[in-house]
């Protein structure tokens, strides 16, 4: 009876050999949907052309607009020259529904409206979209969340809700 | 030790290989993706209008239909985005190479409701309509501007408003941007296209899309559909 291998206590082995397979099933997935299948996140229809959103298309006239009474929907551009969202005041009736849209026109920034649930990041060629309802009264400053340059801390709005 | 590599048939390993056969089948299912699906976006809105004719069109006259929509409006002209023209070839090109057996619509929208009366719509599609022995239906609709405003702002999440006019003859404009939208007979909203210059092809192909979904998703198969819808990724 040789010692020379290593005693593994079986249902360890199993474990072992179980996660082995679930990390290499998920490395063949990935590599598939990635390179073959050309499965990138978001979905085509939120991508932009980062050259010309300030020139054409909503993000080019920012700003809050009425699709029907009570639902908005608010374009907001963010650049970093200088350092600024397009617009950075919004003033919203109390009780509606936005639906905010945010692009970049040229680095990475993030987007978070302050005690709310409104937070993501914003990238350069692609749309960021979410709907929130303003139930409360009140100011809610958003500010740029991710590091993207010396004016960094100038990046900030409110929305004023009334 | 000959007597530990007998292999001996134990539940547990009916299990093992029952769960590797799920976690497969679902990892192949969203990886390969056996069934093609264009994503449920949204419901479309329900309306009650008039078409060019004083007729009465309500979204169940299209229930079963592939419809699709534009937004425009009678006086639109110089910069505005007229897609009227682009309905008109994408008509051609759906009697001429969409699937049989499936009903299509169009339908245009004004955005002007104040002005497009049934009898200036009646103007406004003429030409468009004036050899009809199309196939395919095609309603310019209007109604009350509320009414209107919900359906097409509610509803499609088009923004339009209306603006002093430098041209002449007319006193406003309406500004909006160019969109169309694809909803299936269910009434659900499963393409939406924003672009003036809509490439046809683009069109006919989820057409296809739509109809091989259509045509199969009954029975057994139509949990497959379902099982593709719940892999999509929504906006």
């Amino acid at each position: 009876m040789s010692n020379e291998k290593m005693h593994i206590d079986p249902y360890e082995k199993k474990f072992m050999i179980i996660g082995i397979a679930v990390l290499v099933i998920f490395a063949i997935s990935i590599t598939i949907a990635g390179f073959m299948l050309g499965i990138q996140v978001p979905s085509p229809g939120q991508l932009i052309d980062p050259n010309t959103v300030a020139s054409e298309g909503p993000y080019s006239d920012p700003g809050l607009k009425e699709l029907s009474p009570g639902n908005y929907e608010l374009y907001i551009r963010a650049e970093a020259s200088p350092w600024r969202f397009y617009p950075d005041e919004v003033t919203v009736p109390v009780g509606s529904r936005v639906t905010i849209h945010v692009t970049s026109a040229d680095v990475q920034h993030g987007f978070k409206i302050q005690d709310t649930n409104v937070n993501f990041m914003v990238l350069p060629g692609q749309e960021s979209t979410l709907t929130y309802t303003f139930k409360e009264v009140g100011e809610y400053p958003y500010i740029c969340t991710e590091y993207c340059g010396v004016g960094h801390q100038n990046m900030y709005g409110v929305i004023t809700v009334e | 030790m000959s007597e530990k590599k007998v292999f001996k048939f134990r539940w547990l390993h009916l299990l093992y290989a029952l769960m590797a056969l799920v976690v497969l089948s679902v990892v192949s299912f969203a990886v390969f993706q056996p069934v093609k699906v264009l994503p449920r976006i949204s419901l479309a809105p329900g309306y009650a209008f008039t078409n060019q004719d004083g007729e009465s069109r309500t979204s169940e006259d299209y229930r079963g239909k592939l419809t699709l929509y534009n937004f425009t409006y009678a006086n639109c002209d110089g910069d505005c985005p007229d897609t009227t023209q682009k309905m008109e070839e994408i008509r051609g090109e759906i009697e001429k190479s969409a699937p049989a057996g499936i009903d299509y619509a169009l339908v245009t929208v004004t955005l002007d409701p104040e002005r497009d009366t049934p009898e200036n719509l009646g103007l406004f599609a003429a030409p468009y309509l004036s050899a009809d022995n199309s196939t395919v239906s095609w309603d310019f609709i209007t109604g009350d501007p509320l009414r209107v405003r919900y359906m097409v702002g509610g509803g499609f999440n088009l923004f339009y408003e209306a603006e002093a006019s430098p041209n002449q003859g007319s006193d406003y404009e309406i500004k909006f941007y160019p969109l169309f939208v694809l909803v299936d007979g269910w009434g659900i909203i499963r393409a939406e296209y924003p672009t003036k210059n809509l490439d046809y092809e683009e069109v006919i192909n989820d057409i296809n899309f739509l109809t091989v979904e259509i045509n199969n998703s009954d029975g057994a198969a139509k949990y497959a559909y379902e099982a593709a819808h719940l892999f999509r990724c929504y906006p």
